[in-house]
Formats: structure tokens, sequence, C-alpha cells
């Protein structure tokens, strides 16, 4: 017999008086212990919720013809004396395996994370150096860098008496602590000097980590700024300074008004708050005239707006959605016949459209207020190219934009990512036509070719017409063309020009 | 400082789990700093790739906590996570293509994104337990 403590003597005497010797010989342990859910912490409270359930299950198994009876800790002893050894088996069997789900059952849901020792990120630097062997060990080569703190305080002007005091020895204790709480780690060395280990970067990475960290120490103990960025120019009312030109035949009467019209617009952009007018730059417009390549036709033109002299990314969307703007109101006066004078006969017109601006209540109904001013026949010349949508947008509220532009215009396209594989996004874009714009990426034609060929492909496969902007090399027109791109505009296809170019037949160009 | 801060109203109330989400908006700020200060290519695409790495590690260890506490959101929950980390490919193809407003819509990205699945997502998981 184990070495395991049965029950309590009165429990045992019971049991010889009632089964004899067969109470002990022929009893099993059952080590309830091992049926526990994996992390499962054996705390006092969850050792009698254990208990609870291990006796609720041999009081239903044993109720009839069996007993048991508990040991040390969580060893029970099951003994059933009329059973004969195949139906001990089955019973057994049946015993363990309701117990072991029994137990996930209740416990699962109270079960306590598992344990996990917290994590130190400052070492002693003989455990530094144990922790820099473990991952050598383990066949990685883990960057271990460096920072000396009289350098990072003082420069080449370090007093040669420098001491930290333990107050700011905490101060960047703390900032060291908060960059490697989940991994990592530091040790205090002499002379003042910060070592690291950061086993889960590259070098580079870990580098780039130490800049920040410097950074941050830096601007903690001297106050500097960690980084000094051109402070917004908040509007303080009125209307921007944003000098858009007229188009050139406009009459000075159009001048003024075309000047006063953006001015107004641009005032009641939703700008609030955070918002900047700042180095609004000057509108310059350009059109890509848009070949269907089927037909071999420049069928209309693409409106480009750029902003001269307006600042990067940091006000991006204030720019985008004076962009839209200015696109808007160029194509509304475009569009509108002379009066007086014959119907022209320009294509259509492309305008982009920011998400963004679209999705905001207020720069909406601006917008479409000014899309309102377009007559109604003259609207099925105006396409909106709607681009920058958010990736995890729905789809549904995607389609509620789409239907608030469609009564303004003859089709709503979508600009997607080059990069984008999935486009059951764009399920509910009634032209079912998607593309992308070229000129936004800076990789070579070969590399730019491939990706677009895969955009097509995956596309098409989705039942989508496609299209490509800012095809502007020969190289790239020909394979655009054979990925079957229905739309294309840039350099190769036709040059971009201060005025939309009139409908007119086009000729594939010829790879170089 | 990292970029995008860590903030206490983000806690689903697992340590585990906020350390790891902290760890992400960590690497996600050194991918922001190497773009904003125009590190080499390789540096960013080391970075991009640190942080794909540890999304997909996180994401098995999330999920593996809410299948133990039995959250019901947890079919939901891995289709968010494929639909991240399907964005996260896309973003490391943007960089190969040298997409010229990365560092834009990394910004968005994590903020809208990820920051919005932290709170949202997340938080809702660890909140729904089985009655």
């Amino acid at each position: 017999m184990s070495d395991r403590r049965p029950g309590s003597p009165e429990e045992i005497a019971k049991l010889l008086a009632r089964f004899g010797n067969a109470a002990l010989t022929r009893a099993r342990p059952l080590d309830v212990s091992q049926l526990l859910p994996a992390g499962y912490a054996l705390d006092v409270q969850g050792r009698e919720a254990v208990i609870a359930i291990a006796e609720e299950t041999l009081d239903d198994f044993l109720s009839e013809d069996g007993v048991y009876w508990r040991g040390a800790e969580l060893d029970y002893w099951i003994l059933l004396p009329n059973c004969a050894r195949s139906g001990w088996a089955l019973k057994w069997n049946a015993i363990t395996g309701g117990l072991f789900h029994l137990l996930r059952e209740r416990l699962k849901s109270a079960a306590p994370q598992a344990p996990r020792p917290p994590h130190s990120p400052l070492l002693s630097e003989s455990d530094f150096e144990q922790a820099v062997a473990r991952c050598r060990k383990r066949g990685t080569t883990p960057p271990v860098l460096t920072i000396d703190l009289g350098e990072v305080l003082f420069g080449e002007q370090r007093p040669s008496d420098m001491r930290l005091s333990r107050r700011v020895w905490s101060m960047i204790k703390t900032i060291l602590d908060g960059y490697f709480h989940a991994g990592g780690h530091y040790v205090r060395m002499e002379h003042d000097r910060i070592g690291l280990l950061m086993p889960h970067l590259g070098p580079a990475l870990a580098a780039l980590k130490r800049d920040v960290i410097i950074q941050e120490i830096r601007q903690r103990l001297t106050r500097q700024p960690a980084e000094v960025r051109p402070a917004p120019v908040v509007r303080t009312g009125g209307a921007p300074p944003c000098p858009v030109s007229a188009p050139a035949e406009a009459s000075k009467e159009e001048r003024v008004i075309w000047t006063q019209t953006f001015q107004a617009m641009l005032a009641a952009l939703p700008l609030d708050a955070a918002a900047v007018v700042g180095d609004c730059g000057e509108a310059v417009l350009r059109y890509d005239p848009v070949c269907r390549v089927r037909q071999g036709l420049i069928a209309g033109n693409l409106l480009r707006v750029e902003m001269i002299g307006a600042q990067g990314d940091g006000e991006a969307e204030a720019n985008e959605a004076r962009k839209d703007f200015i696109a808007l109101a160029d194509a509304v006066h475009r569009l509108q016949p002379v009066e007086g004078s014959q119907e022209r006969r320009g294509g259509i017109l492309i305008v982009p459209v920011s998400f963004a601006m679209l999705d905001r209540l207020s720069s909406r109904t601006l917008y479409l207020t000014l899309c309102s001013q377009l007559e109604a026949k003259r609207r099925n010349l105006l396409v909106f190219e709607l681009f920058s949508v958010p990736r995890d947008l729905r789809s549904m509220r995607l389609d509620e934009r789409i239907r608030q532009l469609r009564p303004f215009c003859r089709n709503v396209v979508i600009r997607a990512d080059l990069s984008r594989s999935d486009f059951t996004q764009f399920e509910c874009v009634p032209s079912r036509l998607v593309g992308v714009d070229l000129s936004l990426y800076r990789a070579e034609d070969p590399v730019l070719m491939e990706a677009l060929a895969t955009f097509g492909r995956r596309a098409q496969a989705a039942g989508y017409l496609t299209y490509a902007h800012g095809v502007d090399s020969r190289m790239a027109a020909g394979p655009a063309i054979e990925s079957g791109f229905e739309f294309l505009s840039g350099g190769a296809i036709a040059a971009r020009a201060a005025q939309p170019q009139e409908v007119a037949p086009w000729t594939a160009p010829q790879p170089e | 400082m990292s970029y995008f801060v860590w903030r206490s109203e983000y806690s689903v109330g697992n340590d585990l789990i906020d350390s790891q989400h902290r760890h992400l908006l960590e690497l996600a700020g050194l991918l922001r700093r190497a773009l904003a200060t125009g590190q080499a290519v390789s540096i960013v695409e080391e970075a991009l790739r640190a942080l794909q790495a540890y999304v997909s590690e996180h994401f098995a260890e999330e999920e593996a906590l809410f299948d133990a506490i039995g959250s019901p959101a947890s079919k939901a929950h891995r289709r968010q996570h494929q639909l991240i980390v399907v964005e996260l490919e896309e973003l490391l193809a943007d960089q190969a293509l040298g997409y010229r407003h990365l560092e834009r819509k990394l910004v968005e990205w994590v903020e809208d994104r990820l920051v919005g699945h932290l709170i949202r997502d997340d938080r809702a998981a660890a909140a729904k337990r089985p009655r």
C-alpha cells in the first residue's frame, strides 16, 4: 500500500466493520489534483471549491454501491466492495471522466489567472550578465546598449564629480521601468551608465528605443521639450487668407465672386478647436486626362489640387478638406454652361473627395449644398472619387455616404491603397469601380507594376472594374493595360494640363 | 516620449493583457519614430515586422485567455484579430511600395483601429462572461 494517509481512525474502523479487510486492500486512490484545469490556483478557497465538486461527484456515482473517504489534501480513496474487476474499470472511468469535466465547467469561470512571476526590469550587474548569457544560450545575440547619464544630462561638459541624487535616480528608474515593463532588462553600472538589454528587438530598433529613452530622460530632468514641432496657428475668426486663383478665362467680376466664394467656404469649414489654417499655401489646379482603355478614348479629366507651400501631415486632414472644397468649387464652376454660349464638349470630371471630410456632418452639409448648385442636367458629367475610406469602416456607413453623394453626380468610385487585399468593404459601391493612385508610391516601376497587377487581379476577381491614376512611365502603362485596367491616367497616358482636355481618341503608348 | 501613450482607460482589467497592450503601443511608437525621423527603410521594415510579430503573439495569448474565461465574444473577437493581422500585412506592403503617407496611415491605424480595438473589443470581451 502506498504511504498515503487514509481517513480518520473512526472512518477506518467503520469500514473494516462493514467490509472487512477488503476495505483496505481493494480501495483505489484518486488524486483529484491531477484532474484540475491547468493553472488553477489551489489556495484555501480554491481547495474548498475542489473538495465540494469532488464530493458531489463521488456522492452521485457511489450512492448505491460504494464508499469513499478523503485522505490528505485532495487524495480520495474509493471502494466498490461488490464490483467485479471489469465493472471496476467502467465505474472508475465514469467517475474520473465526470469529475474532470465538472471541475472544468465549474472552475473555469472562476479560474484565477495563471500566476506569473512579476517582471523585474532592474537587475544587479551579475544578474544582468546572466540574463545576457541566457539569451546567448538560446542562440540569439541580444543588443546590449548603454546610456551614459553624464553625457545625456551635461553633454561634453560633464562634471568630473557628478553623482546622481536618489531623487534623480528614482525619476530615471521610473522612466526605465515604464519602457521595460513588458520585457527586457536594465542595469545601473559604474560611472552613472545604464546597460540596456532588449532581447525582443533587433539592433536598429533597440538603438531607436534607446534614443527615445534618452530623449525622455533629458526632457524630464532638464525640462526641455522632447521634440519641437511647429506650433499650429489656431484660427481666431474671419476668413483665412488662402489665395486661390480664379480660372484664367474668368472675368473681373467672376474673379471677385470666385474669391468671395472660396473665402466664405473656407471660413465655414469645420476647422474647430485644434484646427489650423496656418500655412495654407496656394492652391494650384491641374487636370489629368483619363483614358478609357477599351474604347481608346480620353473620356474625362481627373482634377488634382496641389497646395503649394502647405505644411505636411500635421494638418493633413484640414488640408484635405480644403482641397476637397476647392476641387468641388472648380468643378461646379466648370461644368455650368456659360450663358449664351454653346454647350461644353468636355468629358466627365473626376473630383476627389476625402472620406473624413464627408463623414463630418458640418462639412458634409456644406459640401452637399455646394454640390446642389450644379444644374441637374450637368451632374451627369461629375464623378466623385472617394478616398481614405477607413479600413474598418462598416459597409453600411460607406453606403450611407455614397447615397448622399449620388443625387449630385454620375457615379462614385473608390480609391483604395495599392496594398489592398480584401474588397468586401466596397460591396455597396454601385459603380463597382475601384482604383489606385500610383503617384502616392515611391517604389521602382517593376515593383509597382507587380503590385498593380496583383491589385487588379484581386479586385477583378471580386467583381470590380479597376482604374489607375499616376501612370507616369510607359514601362508602367503596358502592364496596366494588360492587367485589364479600365481607366488610366498619368504622364504616360496624356500630359497633365492647366485646363481639362476635350473628349478625344487616344492611342495606347508603346512600351519603351 | 513614446508617440502612442498607454492610458489607464485602455485597461481591460487583466495585468498580463494590459502589459502586452502597452508593449504594442510602444512598438507602434517606435515605428512611427522611425518614419518621422527618416530612418533607413530597413529600420522601418524591422519596426513593422517587430510589431507584426508581437501582434500575432499577443493575439494568440489573448484568444487563449478569452477562451479560458469562456467569453462568448471570442468568435467575433478572433475575426477582428484576423482583420487586424491582414491590415498589418497591408501596411507592410505599403512600406515596401514606398507609400508616401505611411506615417499618417500608421497614426490613423493605431489611433482608430488598434486603440479602438483595445478599448471597444478587448474590454467588451473581457467583461463578458457566461452566466
